[in-house]
């Protein structure tokens, strides 16, 4: 009986934990809500599809910034602006 | 490539989540020198307490590879203020290294973006490693299957990721 009212009361914390990522909070923020290690919560969110992150607008130019750093260019990758 | 010409790239927690599910840490080893902040470390290896004395792939994976990390300065750079402490410590050891923070959350990529840090999540990761030719563009693709599987990263960014494979696919044919 006490085993079934925690496994309850852990799986509403983490229902919770989860809607505060919909909401926009961390993973850090969100596991203490959980009361759990954040690695573990991240396992949590894996395992039920729940996102880690957002759109990211500057996903395509962090995207090119990193290809610069290791020597290619998003232009050669995705086939525009090529010049040579 | 010769360990000096791989750069190194400083790992946060979610990053290694979802590198260690899709199958892609030992590809990321090959690209990068792979660093692992304290504080990190710690997230990764702490016990899950539903699960006392019981270790998890993410973790069997990290203590297996642990040997291959490269070492951070002793003692790490402080934390950047602001941010959960695995993010933090990520991107102060890559600023303070001149190093690619490997980060899966946007806010910890927009502050590192604003340090001058460069930060990508795992779907970048999976194509600068195959544009580079570390991998080739049908396992790329398999990668980011298996990244839309988790639904850990916005649909936005795969199809994003699987337009770049598809043009790198176009050109080599």
């Amino acid at each position: 009986m006490k085993r079934a009212l925690q496994r309850g009361l852990q799986a509403e914390r983490l229902d919770q934990a989860f809607l505060a990522m919909h909401r926009g909070a961390s993973t850090a923020e969100a596991a203490q809500i959980a009361g759990l290690p954040r690695a573990v919560f991240i396992e949590e969110c894996l395992d039920h599809q729940v996102a880690l992150d957002e759109p990211d607008d500057d996903w395509l130019s962090g995207l090119a910034g990193a290809a610069t750093e290791l020597g290619t260019s998003l232009s050669r990758l995705d086939g525009r602006g090529q010049s040579g | 490539m010769t360990d000096a010409a791989r750069h190194v790239a400083v790992v946060d927690t979610s990053f290694w989540s979802i590198a260690v599910r899709i199958g892609f840490v030992r590809v990321l080893l090959e690209e990068f020198r792979v660093a692992v902040p304290a504080a990190v470390r710690a997230e990764i290896t702490h016990e899950d307490p539903r699960r006392p004395r019981t270790r998890s792939d993410y973790q069997d994976v990290f203590l297996e590879i642990e040997p291959e990390l490269v070492h951070l300065p002793e003692p790490e750079p402080p934390p950047i203020a602001g941010l959960d402490p695995g993010e933090a410590s990520v991107i102060a050891c890559a600023r303070a290294l001149g190093a690619i923070a490997l980060i899966n959350e946007r806010r910890g990529k927009r502050v590192a973006r604003a340090l001058g840090v460069i930060a990508i999540d795992v779907a970048q990761a999976v194509v600068l490693v195959a544009a580079v030719g570390r991998l080739d563009v049908p396992t790329a693709r398999q990668l980011l299957a298996r990244i839309r599987k988790l639904s850990s990263t916005p649909r936005e960014q795969l199809t994003e990721a699987e337009r770049i494979l598809d043009a790198m696919e176009r050109r080599e044919n």
